[in-house]
């Protein structure tokens, strides 16, 4: 319509200037006219060098609006109610900001600046994403395992900083699974990081860190969900309030559940028989839990070069399981079954307190770290096993101090370290069986009540490391000494009870060890780096002693040698895509000094252990590995791929006899034997920017070679393993949909003698989000498991719903239906050395949970 | 149609006023011989110059200088589009522009004050866009500017608008520049400039007559202007090579300048 000339004769001039809040005269200045109620622009100028501009205008137009924007200027506007007689001052005020009110953001996923790879976090996040662990898996070349620890190219990281600070150290995981993804604004890898500032870009590192950058300078973050369901009655409550700034970090996490989710990622001060399954725990797992983590990172000192870290953790849990297992053991030519209905309730409670104090910056490092923790795990059990009843209650309580302490100190320009750690531990573990068993060994073949085992455990580790490093030109050169000692008290005593009468078992159930390994060592070591090529040369010279005194059988024994374990590392940056690396180590050491009692130790109510040995074991390892890092930033594509190899010789051979009644008896006897193991493991993984999906293969294959005595028989054992997984995951943003799919294939072999089983895997997972309206999305998620093993399959399909409706912008609505299906039961194979096992898992009925998520 | 990622800010981000680099994805169509081709390019904003150039061609000199950092575009993307626009804030426009090796440099005469403003509105995410008409070298344009972010840029010599240039396109589209965002990167004045004492000073009418020249026989005219050693490229053509690289260079020229070529 209206095509306005800015040069008319008929038009009217309208003259004026452009200054700044100090007079000066601002250049290109946009002035606009326009209607009093509308958008449209009906004519403009620009203001020239001198601020001036001129403006053609007809009077018809008037009254109207001029409006004046500059960049990093305030606009102003004024309305014109006549052509003016003298010229228009106009004054901007300059912005505290200096972007006007849009502002568009073009970024690649992914950038590389120097040893920094920034992976921009929106190229990653689609509508499901909720925590930063949702899109860093995402992320070529960075993967998260099932504990939630990062790797970066097949490597784990040494530091997870937020906004540059370590608020957390190595429970990292806590934050990553919290730290709502919107707050995020990339995700940098920094390669080859050294985390002592004094020594950056002196001593290499091979490992990489992960700093988040967050959208803002102070952020008030956090996310939570607040749950009830049914059936029975469930709860399912989080918080994680969070404060980042750039000086001082605060994360506090309460978590509360039935619905079958632990916090063992958190906090594990045991290793628990409810750590593992294949299918999700909380498919299976009953349980209740309260967990509280508090953790504070201050600066203290003038120039706040200190800080101080808190981290603290309680965890109050309980969970039950029940299992139907069938076993059958393979023993020269027959088999032995056994087939245990089991019902087990595990009580894991535990405390932990860290605190850091540290001092890194460019001139000075010191850090000391020390840590308390103390916990219960009291695991109750009920077995029906072939047809027998059996009670089993197994309590570990252990308290544990431990303080480490770092210096390095400048010595013009040279460095010397000291490193100090000192750790005090202490554990309580009674069992107790009943009806009592092993009644052959324990009481004459006659039947009796219960046993009670007790065990008590105190151990002190010091560890005190000096070093000297000196750098010349290209290389550096350091000089470690280190001594090491490992003092462990270990008794162990055992009574039965019989006809209400407690008798306490001879010195064949008892056991009083002083068991202690001393360690000296010289390391001096030697690295290069130079245009592309780090070598790394450490050739350790060693002496090992150990001592047993043992009080009971009134004897010592003990032992040393002296070995040369030298360790050496190669990589090559051939070009900026491709990196190769090669890394070698021989090691000649004593083994665990745990494997010395000689009195028999209860272990479960069918497995004993009898060591009875007058020496430990001495072996002998060698590694090798090799790896290949591809890197194409521009097309995000990432690969690795590693070849491992690593032999084993050693004088002690594991022995174990397995009853008609399938109890297990474990020894140790002196034979030379080796262990050989080869693996290739390679990862590649590309995002597709144009295609919002990100796409990666991993491939992993194994094979072990090693013996093992078995009722007295020595076999030769040939383990094979080959694992492939795909993952894709795509954002088709134009029909509003997430699809997440990933599938992944193992096969296993267990061959001895001509015996060879074999067991294959498969587990397909899928998600399915579809957006429907702007704020409302279902969900699907399905698992599907099969399972096969000689002539037995399996197969099981879970399926998952989900809606969700979006109430405000940080506010979800949340429903969830788990278990569509209604499944009960879960049925599994494995494959070990000398016996194959299904397991039959129960599993919760089919559940809803409805409630909010949220984040602050 | 690439798809990078929009961030569209409320505020807050501080932002050097001194240099702006801001990304447009320029969409050449040829119906007749179905061809289609899209390049990313950098529009360059300092105090003293503005600079258009191709992002894959500045990502080719990083891989020439060992600097491996990206300018946020796949190393492999083809560089079609071979000029620079430098342009001086009193409003000059000067190309320099690689024809099959030729040189050469122009000064055009960008009609600043021939915009037609029009009424037409339309909303892009939280973006109020206003539409503008022009006639350059007898091919009429549209614009879409924004008038929220004052800066009177826009691709090739097209500027002087109230706003930044966020769309600009001719009339059957054939020729198509979408703004895709802003860029946080530093550009270094090597990549940014082309050596001009190298370029030969060409008029309108010269350029054109160059193109066409070039166009008859594109691999005979690469080797008789190049600079660089054709050896090995004569060594390994041959006559049925030679014949599918010149459709090639045929098919694949373009230029604001000589829309009908």
């Amino acid at each position: 319509m209206l095509a306005w000339c800015c040069v008319s004769y008929s038009q009217s001039n309208i003259k004026g200037v452009v200054t700044d809040s100090l007079q000066q005269p601002l250049q290109s200045a946009s002035v606009l006219v326009k209607p009093l109620n509308a958008e449209q622009i009906l004519a403009y100028a620009i203001s020239d060098k001198n601020g001036q501009f001129i403006l053609n205008i007809s009077p018809e137009l008037l009254p109207a609006l001029i409006e004046v924007n500059s960049l990093g200027y305030s606009s102003v506007s004024l309305t014109l109610l006549k052509i003016p007689d003298s010229k228009l001052t106009i004054q901007l005020n300059e912005k505290a900001n200096q972007l006007d009110d849009v502002m568009i953001e073009y970024e690649m996923p992914i950038r590389r600046k120097k040893d920094t790879i920034e992976y921009a976090a929106g190229a990653f996040t689609d509508k499901t994403d909720v925590v930063l662990a949702d899109i860093m898996k995402k992320m070529p070349g960075i993967e998260i395992d099932s504990e939630g620890k990062i790797y970066y190219e097949g490597t784990e990281i040494n530091k997870y900083y937020i906004e540059n600070l370590d608020l957390l150290g190595s429970g990292y995981n806590l934050a990553n699974e919290n730290l709502p993804v919107a707050d995020v604004d990339k995700v940098q890898v920094l390669e080859n990081h050294q985390p002592i500032k004094l020594l950056d870009s002196i001593v290499y590192s091979d490992q990489a860190a992960i700093n988040v950058k967050l959208k803002k300078n102070i952020s008030v973050t956090g996310a939570g969900e607040a749950h009830l369901g049914a059936t029975p009655f469930l709860w399912q409550g989080k918080a994680t309030p969070m404060v980042f700034s750039k000086q001082q970090q605060a994360l506090l996490s309460l978590q509360s559940n039935n619905t079958g989710l632990d916090v063992n990622r958190y906090a594990h001060l045991f290793a628990s028989d409810f750590s593992t399954s294949a299918i999700r725990k909380n498919r299976w797992n009953e349980n209740k839990m309260l967990f509280v983590a508090p953790n504070v990172l201050l600066p203290l000192g003038k120039e706040n070069n200190l800080q101080l870290r808190v981290n603290g953790n309680a965890k109050w849990q309980e969970e039950n399981k029940a299992t139907n297992n069938q076993t059958t053991f393979f023993v020269q030519d027959a088999e032995i079954l056994l087939s245990e209905i089991n019902k087990q309730t595990e009580q894991n409670n535990s405390s932990s307190l860290k605190l850091e104090l540290e001092n890194n910056t460019s001139n000075t490092y010191f850090k000391n770290f020390t840590q308390l923790s103390t916990g219960i795990l009291d695991a109750n059990s009920y077995f029906i096993a072939n047809n027998n009843q059996v009670n089993e209650e197994d309590i570990n309580e252990q308290t544990k101090i431990a303080n480490t302490f770092n210096i390095v100190l400048p010595v013009k320009k040279n460095f010397v370290s000291f490193h100090s750690r000192l750790s005090w531990k202490e554990n309580d573990q009674p069992l107790i069986v009943q009806p009592g068993v092993f009644s052959e060994l324990v009481n004459n073949g006659a039947e009796y009540e219960k046993i009670q085992q007790q065990i008590h455990v105190k151990e002190k580790i010091t560890d005190h490391t000096a070093s000297y490093s000196f750098p010349e030109k290209n290389w550096l050169f350091t000089t470690e000494l280190s001594m090491n000692t490992n003092s462990r008290q270990f008794e162990s005593m055992s009574k039965i009870l019989e006809n209400n009468m407690e008798e306490t078992l001879g010195y064949t159930f008892r056991n009083n060890q002083i068991q202690t390994s001393t360690n000296y060592s010289m390391l001096p070591g030697a690295e290069y780096k130079n245009n592309g090529y780090v070598l790394r040369f450490k050739p350790h010279l060693s002496y090992y002693n150990y001592n047993i005194k043992d009080r009971i059988l009134n004897k010592e024994i003990t032992d040393s040698k002296l070995s040369f374990e030298p360790e050496i590392t190669v990589s090559k940056q051939l070009n900026s895509d491709l990196k190769i690396s090669g890394t070698g180590n021989l090691q000649n050491r004593f083994g665990s000094l745990h494997n010395t009692t000689q009195g028999y130790i209860l272990s479960g109510y069918r497995t004993i252990s009898n060591f009875d040995n007058t020496r430990v074991e001495s072996y002998k390892t060698s590694n090798y590995s090799f790896s290949v890092f591809y890197q194409e930033i521009f097309s995000s594509l990432f690969a690795n791929a590693t070849i491992r190899y690593s032999n084993k010789t050693s004088d002690l051979l594991s022995k174990t006899s397995i009853n008609e009644n399938a109890s297990l008896v474990n020894e140790y006897v002196s034979v030379e034997n080796v262990y050989d193991n080869f693996r290739i493991s390679a990862e590649i993984k590309k995002l597709f920017s144009d295609l919002n999906t990100t796409v990666s293969f991993s491939p992993q294959w194994s094979v072990s070679e090693f013996p093992q005595i078995i009722n007295n028989e020595l076999l030769q054992f040939t383990s094979q393993s080959s694992t492939y997984e795909v993952d894709f995951s795509t954002n088709l943003s134009k029909y509003n949909l997430v699809i997440d799919l990933n599938q992944k294939w193992r096969n296993g072999t267990m061959m001895f003698q001509t015996n060879k089983s074999e067991l294959k895997e498969s587990k397909t997972t899928f998600e399915v989000d579809s957006f429907i309206k702007e704020k409302l999305s279902v969900g699907i998620k399905g698992e599907y498991y099969q399972n096969q093993i000689s002539s037995s399959s399996n197969s099981i399909l879970f399926l998952d719903g989900e809606a969700s409706y979006l109430l405000a912008k940080r506010k979800k609505l949340f429903f969830r239906f788990q278990n569509l299906t209604n499944n009960r039961v879960y049925t599994s194979f494995n494959l070990y050395q000398n016996y194959s096992a299904s397991q039959s898992l129960n599993l919760r009925p089919s559940q809803f949970l409805i409630g909010m998520n949220f984040s602050f | 149609m690439k798809s990078f990622l929009f961030v569209l800010f409320a505020s807050f981000t501080t932002i050097c006023l001194a240099q702006k680099h801001y990304v447009y994805t320029h969409t050449i169509t040829k119906d007749s011989i179905n061809f289609t081709h899209q390049e990313d390019m950098l529009l360059h904003i300092d105090e003293n110059m503005t600079t258009f150039r191709s992002l894959a061609g500045i990502q080719r000199i990083r891989k020439y200088m060992g600097n491996t950092s990206s300018v946020y575009t796949n190393s492999d993307a083809e560089v079609l589009s071979n000029y620079t626009v430098k342009r001086t804030l009193s409003g000059e426009n000067l190309i320099l522009d690689r024809v099959l090796g030729a040189k050469m440099k122009l000064y055009i005469d960008f009609p600043k004050s021939n915009w037609n403003l029009s009424s037409e509105t339309r909303t892009e995410g939280e973006q109020i866009l206003h539409k503008a008409t022009i006639c350059f070298l007898n091919r009429d344009w549209v614009a879409w500017y924004n008038p929220k972010i004052p800066i009177q840029e826009g691709p090739h010599v097209f500027s002087g608008l109230p706003g930044l240039i966020v769309e600009l396109y001719n009339a059957d589209k054939s020729s198509h520049f979408k703004l895709q965002g802003q860029i946080k990167d530093e550009f270094s004045a090597i990549e940014l400039e082309k050596n001009e004492k190298t370029y030969k000073e060409v008029t309108i009418q010269e350029f054109k007559e160059t193109v066409d020249k070039a166009m008859v026989n594109p691999y005979q005219f690469y080797i008789t202007n190049s600079t660089v050693d054709t050896s090995v490229l004569e060594r390994i053509m041959k006559p049925e090579r030679i014949e599918k690289y010149n459709e090639k260079k045929r098919k694949e020229f373009h230029s604001i300048l000589y829309p009908n070529k």
